[in-house]
């Protein structure tokens, strides 16, 4: 039943990701922690940033989230799951591009779809905000890291990896 | 082009597509135009311009439609498939990892500063994605009371963006 609630989720996640592999974090978010208690903020704050440090698309998370709640088999229904609409959908984009996608009914869906996004995208952004300064050094990592990303060309891996450095210091 | 080279350029591709939608096309670009000569650079250009809309992973969808391009559904499967295999393959190992190691009480302090870090990237993120968003009413509208709706009255985050893509296709059709 794991198996088959995780592939549901991920495709589910995967059909309302209007905005790319991004948009489908904070769906990853209250899917794993707020709705079924998969993933502890903590877990799932290292499950990002691992999908960012591998190659490839960032909702592979969704291996890391069926591979902690259900091992191997867990890792496949939920990565199958994720990526299996959106594989069917740009394969028939590609067969049959100008009756499909220039439809205007997915286009204005889309548009209404991504602010929706965004908005929940907030909401996980406070959830985790709860969790994620104990103390004040920690306010000031995440500070630096945004400054660093919005106004640097710094890889993301890289800003990860400085994090988890200067936690492993301040948690001494 | 047969399955076979298709799967091992893809499952390359997997291997080395760092940085996010950009570079992976780049790097697309690079190995199926420019050095196979299998498609035109249009075609990657099409790739993106066609999946960008829809739901989903874009650097995936962009894979399959290149695939689907280069030799049908087969190709479309395969190259897909063979583009994941290393980032979920290194995310078993990560994830195997992960128990016994990194979530050891020692390591409590190396997993608060990378949730840090996620936090502020997820607000970049959420920058990002709202920036074109903003010149609307309705956009600013729509994502305010989804935050409020999830946040407050605690509605299913999928409820919340379906509704919103309905409001989105029922305002459209007033308009025209």
């Amino acid at each position: 039943m794991t198996h088959l609630h995780l592939f549901i989720r991920f495709v589910v996640i995967s059909l309302v990701a209007f905005g790319g592999g991004q948009a489908a974090l904070p769906l990853v978010e209250r899917a794993a922690i707020h709705d079924t208690a998969w993933l502890t903020p903590s877990t799932f704050g290292t499950a990002v940033a691992f999908s960012y440090i591998t190659p490839g698309p960032v909702l592979i998370i969704a291996t890391f989230v069926g591979f902690h709640v259900a091992g191997l088999w867990g890792a496949l229904s939920a990565t199958v799951g994720a990526f299996i609409a959106p594989w069917v959908l740009a394969t028939l984009a590609a067969q049959a591009v100008k009756r499909f996608v220039t439809n205007p009914r997915l286009r204005a869906f889309g548009s209404g779809a991504a602010p929706a996004v965004v908005g929940v995208l907030g909401v996980t952004v406070l959830s985790l905000g709860r969790e994620a300064f104990p103390s004040w050094p920690y306010v000031l990592i995440a500070a630096v890291a945004f400054g660093l990303a919005r106004w640097t060309p710094t890889h993301p891996a890289l800003l990860l990896v400085l994090g988890g450095a200067c936690g492993f210091v301040l948690g001494r | 082009m047969s399955l076979l080279t298709i799967g091992l350029i893809f499952l390359r591709l997997g291997a080395l597509a760092f940085g996010g939608l950009g570079a992976t096309l780049a790097l697309i670009e690079r190995e199926i135009v420019a050095r196979r000569g299998g498609l035109s650079k249009q075609d990657v250009t099409d790739a993106l311009t066609y999946t960008k809309l829809l739901p989903g992973s874009t650097v995936v969808q962009v894979v399959a439609y290149i695939g689907w391009r280069l030799r049908g559904w087969w190709g479309s499967a395969i190259a897909t498939g063979a583009f994941l295999l290393p980032s979920a393959v290194l995310m078993v190992l990560l994830a195997a990892g992960y128990a016994g190691i990194i979530d050891s009480p020692a390591m409590l302090g190396v997993r608060q500063g990378v949730l840090a870090v996620v936090v502020a990237m997820l607000l970049m993120t959420m920058e990002r994605l709202a920036r074109p968003l903003i010149a609307g009413w309705l956009p600013v509208a729509i994502g305010i009371a989804s935050f409020l709706l999830v946040l407050i009255l605690n509605i299913s985050a999928v409820w919340a963006v379906v509704a919103s893509g309905a409001v989105g296709v029922l305002t459209d059709r007033s308009r025209s």
